[in-house]
């Protein structure tokens, strides 16, 4: 009997520019083992999170409305979603904020650009869940 | 002619001291020339006519060709020419002249008021001698009847002449002081008149930080009414609030007013919103000047210069991010394989829009470093784990080179006190240089150790090294060694230019450290020199924490 599939691993990208969600969303999925969805806001990304429950949320800094940091002040108010880790996607040059952003208890900061052949494989990384 | 009519009396000419010259000098340096009375002679001279029992008393001062009554009891003349003075002839000597009966010396019985009214018959005067010797004029008694002058009479005159002396010194220099304080408040006048009229605020602060002297503007700009002399700068300055709000802002407030500060500048805002340049000058004697500038337009227009650089850069990277993000994507199979030609396609594409990423990065750090706009979050930093990091982030840069990079630490822990992302910075910027001009194959040595109170971090690689001619254009903007670019060069030309100033922000030095010099004379150097730059910073110390 062949061995259950296991659960994939979910992961929430949080990111107002269509583009970037896309190839995300495509280099996320060359790994067989993540499912990912994709919001468009912070507010999108705060009911969206407390319903479908990922394993991890990669969350854009610069978002009109919610920034990032907003989101994650939100994401941890909600019980629903408090638990959930979450890393902040942030450009390069904005280190100046690290410390302001790991105070806010992101599990990582990950620099922009992404290297997107290798985002996978950091996903697993940060969440200690190494390919089978 | 006839015998009736009386000859005209024709005196003779008044005697002339020795040292006419400086004594009329005296005249004038005692501010003694001139006709009029002063209330201080007349005192003298009521005085001496009271003490001596005589109708006339006066204080005589004799000029080129006049005496002149400065201070006089008994008489209304204001001056004489100087040939019928007997007081002319007192000043021949620094002795006391006695005539108990003017009318029986043939010098003087023929001068008009002997002669003539009001018929003048006793004399005694005492010369007044200016620095024990110029007789600048006489303290004399007069008496229409001729008298004795007991010996006791002439110490008395003698003494009393020396108490016009001291007069005449100390009215002089009342006189030099009021004119030092005409001259000060004249000074004072003009002095507010020129900072009165700038646009800029001034104000002198004494030391102990209170307000001493300002103008109009600074007034204004303070948004203070009615300033007064005096006031304590750290309540003039209470209103305002250090721009930007920043954790030790208060402190450079303080700074600004406090008498002995550190503090050279500050911007300010008001509660209006206006934002001021304040600087602080120290003088010479601890007091200190504060001006004041609005510089609210120009903050603004610095803002506005940020805030179109930060959006530029967001919205230049975000659509590169895509390109090269999906770029790397095809490349790396996501869509399926691909034919050669369109892989090849695909990696000049990618290639390119890395080298256009890396432009913008480059160009708006300049800006930044430029405008001294780069943030340095200092820390303690050590640098084993850091170096560690920054091979593991280009070691796969470096592959594509078929370079391999190779760490050398010491064992002893070394630390600086750095921005670690920038640190980051310049030696990914050191190793992939290293990396693009290494021969395939090579190996680009990244090392650590201690080198007196410095930490020298050094990147060396195996490569054609640099050409003599360009070392002194290293790390300049733009500067990129010609003909020598490698196959996928990316470069920028301001690499170094960047790592350069991060290094110097940090108190640290780079430079190309290299034995010889290949390519400008092949025949003496070996074909493979490479190159080594070494960064050199500061140890932290025991004070920057752990």
């Amino acid at each position: 009997m062949p061995e259950p599939t296991p659960e994939p691993i979910r992961v929430l990208y949080v990111d107002d520019e269509p583009d970037l969600r896309q190839i995300a969303t495509f280099a996320l999925q060359l790994d067989p083992g993540i499912a990912v969805e994709s919001c468009a806001s912070g507010r999108a990304a705060l009911a969206h999170a407390a319903q479908w429950q990922p394993a991890l949320i990669l969350l854009d800094m610069m978002m009109p409305d919610l920034d990032g940091l907003a989101t994650r002040r939100l994401l941890l108010e909600n019980p629903a979603t408090a638990a959930i880790p979450v890393a902040f996607v942030t450009a390069a040059a904005r280190t100046h904020e690290r410390a302001q952003l790991e105070a806010a208890g992101a599990i990582a900061i990950i620099a922009k650009p992404l290297d997107y052949t290798r985002l996978a494989q950091l996903v697993r990384e940060m969440l200690g869940r190494p390919e089978p | 002619m006839s015998p009736a009519t009386a000859a005209p009396i024709v005196p003779d000419p008044a005697p002339i001291p020795a040292n006419e010259r400086e004594r009329l000098q005296a005249v004038e340096d005692y501010r003694l020339a001139g006709t009029g009375r002063e209330p201080a002679f007349d005192r003298l001279t009521d005085f001496a006519a009271e003490l001596f029992d005589v109708p006339m008393a006066l204080i005589n001062i004799i000029g080129a060709d006049i005496q002149c009554m400065r201070g006089a009891t008994g008489v209304d003349l204001l001056s004489t020419t100087r040939d019928i003075a007997i007081c002319a002839h007192t000043i021949m000597s620094d002795r006391l002249l006695v005539l108990p009966d003017i009318s029986a010396d043939q010098r003087f019985c023929n001068f008009p008021h002997v002669g003539g009214e009001p018929h003048l018959r006793f004399y005694a005067g005492a010369p007044l001698l200016m620095d024990g010797q110029f007789a600048v004029g006489s303290l004399c008694l007069l008496d229409t009847r001729p008298r004795a002058f007991s010996a006791r009479e002439r110490a008395l005159l003698e003494r009393l002449a020396r108490n016009a002396v001291d007069v005449i010194a100390l009215r002089v220099e009342r006189f030099a002081a009021e004119q030092q304080r005409e001259e000060v408040a004249k000074e004072r006048q003009r002095l507010s008149h020129a900072i009165g009229h700038l646009a800029q605020g001034v104000a002198l602060f004494d030391r102990d930080s209170r307000l001493a002297l300002w103008n109009e503007a600074f007034a204004r700009l303070l948004g203070a009414e009615g300033l007064e002399r005096g006031a304590a700068a750290g309540a003039l300055f209470a209103p305002l609030r250090p721009h930007p709000e920043a954790p030790d802002a208060p402190d450079a407030l303080a700074g600004l007013v406090a008498a002995q500060s550190p503090v050279a500048q500050l911007d300010l805002a008001r509660a209006d919103g206006t934002i001021l340049d304040a600087r602080r000058q120290a003088t010479a004697d601890e007091q200190f000047v504060v001006t004041l500038r609005d510089v609210t337009a120009a903050r603004q227009t610095a803002r506005l210069k940020d805030e179109l650089v930060s959006t530029v850069s967001h919205e230049l990277r975000t659509p590169l991010t895509a390109i090269t993000g999906t770029l790397e994507l095809l490349g790396a199979g996501a869509a399926g394989g691909l034919p050669d030609k369109a892989g090849q396609l695909i990696g000049i594409a990618a290639k390119n829009a890395e080298r256009l990423r890396m432009l913008v990065d480059d160009l708006l750090d300049m800006d930044k470093l430029q405008a001294g706009k780069m943030r340095f979050d200092l820390a303690r930093c050590e640098l084993a784990p850091l170096l560690r990091e920054a091979e593991a982030q280009n070691r796969f840069f470096a592959q594509r080179f078929e370079v391999s990079l190779r760490l050398a630490l010491p064992e002893e822990d070394i630390a600086v006190r750095a921005d670690a992302s920038r640190l980051l910075q310049v030696l990914a910027n050191l190793l992939s240089n290293a990396a693009k001009f290494s021969p395939r194959g090579g190996t680009v040595l990244l090392s650590l150790e201690r080198e007196g109170e410095a930490a020298r971090i050094s990147v060396s690689d195996q490569g054609p090294g640099v050409p003599l001619h360009f070392r002194e254009r290293l790390f300049t903007r733009f500067a990129q060694a010609p003909g020598e670019r490698p196959a996928g060069h990316t470069g920028t030309g301001l690499g170094l230019a960047i790592s350069k100033a991060i290094v110097e922000a940090h108190g640290g030095t780079i430079a190309l450290e290299e034995a010889s010099a290949p390519g400008d004379a092949p025949s003496l150097a070996p074909r493979h020199a490479g190159a080594t730059f070494a960064v050199r910073l500061p140890l932290a110390g025991p004070a920057d924490g752990a």
